[in-house]
């Protein structure tokens, strides 16, 4: 409303941002938990006086350095970028209320890279003390980055005392912010260990290949040992519609946590039975194979920690389509489109239902449906007629949990049935074999 | 067409618009430095790294290469907190703009991440790509120059709001950009410039530390060092006359005298940045500072810039501020904490060069 809305035909920006979120994810948790399997690695090597052992965690720090400096870095700007784009109002209350919790993160960012720079350059030049203190502090930092930005990311599930109080330490220390870092902090373990599958399974000789993969297979488990509990904890604090979201409310999202679980076991049982067992075995294509399960996993758990927000962006403080439950009557009294700055349609238009229509559709649905892409509503709608409609927008909230109130004014309402209402006229009806009253019947009995 | 303004965020400003300001020059300034030398670095790498072995321009390319992928991740950390900060103040106009060109703006995600492997795989890993390294460098500096670019669309997209909404209405896909504005190639030759002439200045002060253990070498680094400066530091100085005459009149304006504040401090930065070429091949050290100090100040001339052009649709001095006193304080003691853990680690770093003793036993 505030902002112009960029069209992402066919797929619509959330997709982009899941996209860039989703690689983000896997990257940095494995930068941090990266971090600690390095120094505990080249700690045991120092302690045990094994060459082979340093030399690998010497190698394995090119691969870490290669992977997380920049493509975590760029990645996590990415997602910030994507999200600005697709939503900047919810960016902009974020960037307002939390950036001193993001420039302390910063800080921390910034000592991250410059302690792994370091402690890459340092392998066959310091004193091993100093090295490892080096890489103390690499791994101290990311942490503590994670730290600050965890209470950002549980914030807008979980918001707690904020919108009482509007305290930035309340914010930031909402009921989600502890359940949610243990997870993430085994999740980074958990990851650290798939990548060292990837380097350690291509180990030539073969004594060490044996200890490292086992060595580095006991770090995927112990993290993933870790989610499940963690993971609990974690539903304990989430809102009852969003609990209620992920366990059967909506089918896709039930869906995706349904994957998530048995994906986390798939790679726990993978490790198991593969590198855990036998090590000696294992060829850097199962390393890759397991590796691209945890991938799907972090996907699928940060899909569905995305999508029982809804309908909220930032709970109870906006709604996915940038309007907030607290402009809701100036809106409604106003009109949706007399508030909006960007997409009012030409006054000689204003007489045109359809025309209204469609801003109405730009401004308030199009943060989540395509016309006819992904979350198509030209599919959503199909067969529905215009009373049936009508009913529909005009209870949205009541009707479907996981979606915002319409909000604005009768005429507004009218214009958006009669947009919806055309587009089932622009093409063929997807299912014309099921007459449109009685399909509407159906789903009002749902 | 009216002019459009999103309205200012409700939940406000977390400090007094001053401190914030005050943050953005600050941030920005190492960003911009890192951003020079990392390109400007390649640049040189680039143009001497062809050069048969023992010809000094082949050490100075072999010097400047194990440098670059860490410059290049400095450079994008480092920017990341000016970027904060812009968009507390300025949100209003930078979240347009950038929606605006949508797709150009996204495109310098993938363009940093394959402009960081080219230089990876060229400088670190070379034996991986073979003959392909010099080639993937050149791809690096191609897509560095590309996202200066694209930087400089947004930055002068976003102090134009008289353009947005005919943009909007033209294309709502993100597919505007800012070329027809004559600030934009003003910008972008100032911005490019400052690259090779700062690194020019890196390699002359390499020269000066090397001046015990390799003589030749030395004096070689430094007469070349101080040329690119000259040079490209006597170019750099022309485009910013050329930017002062693209800005809107009533903007330049105020650097010409009409406020004596603005104008100071442009003279400020002029005076350095002459200052900082008179001294460079005698004092390189003097000059290095006077440069770091001469950047400083454009940087805070070109927040004045953004600050004029933006009045009085968007300012950030009328955002009501919700300051949080304990979380500003705790940003002051990190700050400090990381830039003595820096400090530390990059005394660390130094102290341990050439030494090939170490971590690995045996």
């Amino acid at each position: 409303m505030n902002y112009p809305i960029w069209d992402v035909p066919l797929t619509g920006g959330g997709l982009l941002i899941a996209a860039v979120a989703v690689v983000h994810v896997f990257i940095s948790h494995f930068a941090i938990g990266g971090g600690l399997f390095l120094v505990l690695t080249e700690c045991m090597g120092l302690r045990t006086r094994d060459a082979s052992v340093l030399a690998y965690a010497k190698r394995h720090t090119s691969f870490l350095t290669l992977v997380a400096l920049v493509f975590g870095a760029v990645t996590g700007v990415g997602v910030w970028w994507t999200t600005a784009l697709v939503n900047p109002s919810a960016v902009s209350a974020l960037v307002h209320l939390f950036a001193w919790v993001w420039a302390i993160e910063w800080v921390f960012f910034l000592v991250e890279i410059v302690a792994a720079l370091v402690y890459r350059y340092g392998w066959d030049r310091m004193d091993p003390r100093t090295h490892q203190a080096v890489g103390w502090v690499y791994f101290a930092s990311a942490w503590l980055s994670l730290l600050m930005i965890n209470g950002i990311l549980t914030f807008m599930l979980t918001s707690g005392k904020w919108p009482e109080t509007q305290s930035l330490t309340d914010a930031w220390l909402n009921p989600g912010m502890l359940p949610s870092l243990v997870v993430r902090s085994a999740v980074c373990v958990a990851l650290a260990g798939v990548y060292a599958l990837i380097t350690s399974s291509q180990l030539a000789d073969a004594g060490l290949k044996q200890r490292m993969v086992r060595y580095s297979a006991k770090w995927v488990i112990a993290g993933a040992a870790v989610i499940p509990i963690a993971g609990l904890w974690f539903a304990g604090t989430l809102p009852d519609q969003a609990r209620f979201l992920a366990s059967g409310g909506t089918p896709i999202i039930t869906a995706f946590t349904a994957a998530s679980v048995l994906l986390s076991g798939l790679l726990i049982a993978g490790t198991l039975f593969g590198p855990m067992l036998f090590p000696r075995q294992t060829h850097v294509t199962f390393a890759c194979v397991l590796a691209a399960i945890a991938l799907g996993a972090t996907g699928a758990t940060e899909w569905v920690r995305e999508a029982v927000r809804k309908p909220y962006v930032i709970y109870e403080y906006m709604y996915s389509n940038s309007l907030r439950p607290a402009d809701l009557a100036d809106v409604s009294s106003v009109g949706l489109l007399a508030s909006s700055r960007w997409h009012v349609p030409a006054k000689s238009d204003w007489h045109q239902p359809v025309t209204i229509g469609r801003s109405v559709f730009r401004v308030e649905c199009s943060s989540c449906h395509t016309v006819s892409g992904l979350n198509s509503i030209k599919f959503a709608t199909r067969g529905w007629d215009k009373q049936f409609l009508d009913q529909q927008i005009q209870y949205l909230n009541t009707l479907k949990g996981s979606m915002p109130p319409f909000i604005g004014t009768d005429e507004e309402r009218a214009g958006l049935v009669a947009y919806l209402i055309s587009l089932q006229a622009d093409g063929p009806a997807p299912s014309a074999a099921l007459p449109a009253r009685s399909r509407g019947e159906r789903l009002c009995r749902r | 067409m009216p002019t459009v303004i999103p309205p200012v965020d409700p939940l406000g400003l977390p400090a007094a618009a001053a401190l914030l300001k005050a943050l953005s020059v600050l941030t920005f300034t190492p960003h911009l430095l890192a951003m020079n030398v990392t390109l400007g670095g390649l640049l040189m790498a680039l143009v001497y790294g062809r050069r048969p072995e023992g010809d000094p321009g082949a050490l100075l390319a072999e010097r400047l290469r194990g440098l670059l992928p860490a410059g290049m991740a400095m450079t994008i950390t480092l920017g990341v907190a000016p970027l904060l900060f812009l968009q507390a103040l300025y949100g209003q106009a930078f979240y347009t703009s950038s929606v605006l060109m949508a797709w150009t703006w996204l495109f310098i995600i993938p363009a940093l991440c394959v402009a960081y492997l080219g230089l990876y795989l060229a400088y670190l890993r070379p034996s991986w790509v073979g003959d392909r390294s010099h080639a993937l460098a050149w791809l690096s500096a191609a897509l560095m120059l590309v996202v200066a670019a694209v930087f400089a669309n947004n930055m002068t997209l976003m102090l134009q709001p008289g353009l947005w909404a005919p943009l909007y209405a033209a294309s709502a896909y993100g597919a505007a950009l800012n070329l027809g504005d004559p600030m934009l190639p003003a910008r972008y030759l100032h911005t490019i410039l400052a690259a090779p002439a700062v690194a020019g200045l890196v390699c002359a002060l390499m020269g000066r530390r090397f001046r015990t253990l390799d003589a030749a070498w030395s004096a070689w680094a430094r007469r070349t060092g101080s040329r690119w400066f000259h040079v490209a530091g006597g170019l750099l100085m022309l485009s910013g006359v050329w930017h002062l005459l693209a800005l809107p009149v009533r903007v330049g304006r105020q650097f010409m005298g009409a406020s004596p504040h603005d104008t100071g401090v442009l003279a400020a930065g002029v005076v350095l940045g002459v200052a900082a070429l008179v001294v460079a091949k005698r004092a390189t050290g003097v000059a290095a500072l006077l440069t770091v100090l001469g950047v400083g100040c454009m940087v805070l001339v070109r927040h004045r810039v953004r600050e004029y052009m933006l009045f009085p649709h968007v300012n950030a001095a009328g955002i009501p501020v919700h300051a949080d006193s304990g979380w500003a304080t705790a940003f002051a003691v990190a700050l400090g904490v990381g830039i003595v853990t820096v400090g530390w680690l990059v005394h660390v770093a130094l102290q341990c060069r050439g030494s090939r003793e170490g971590v690995m036993p045996g």
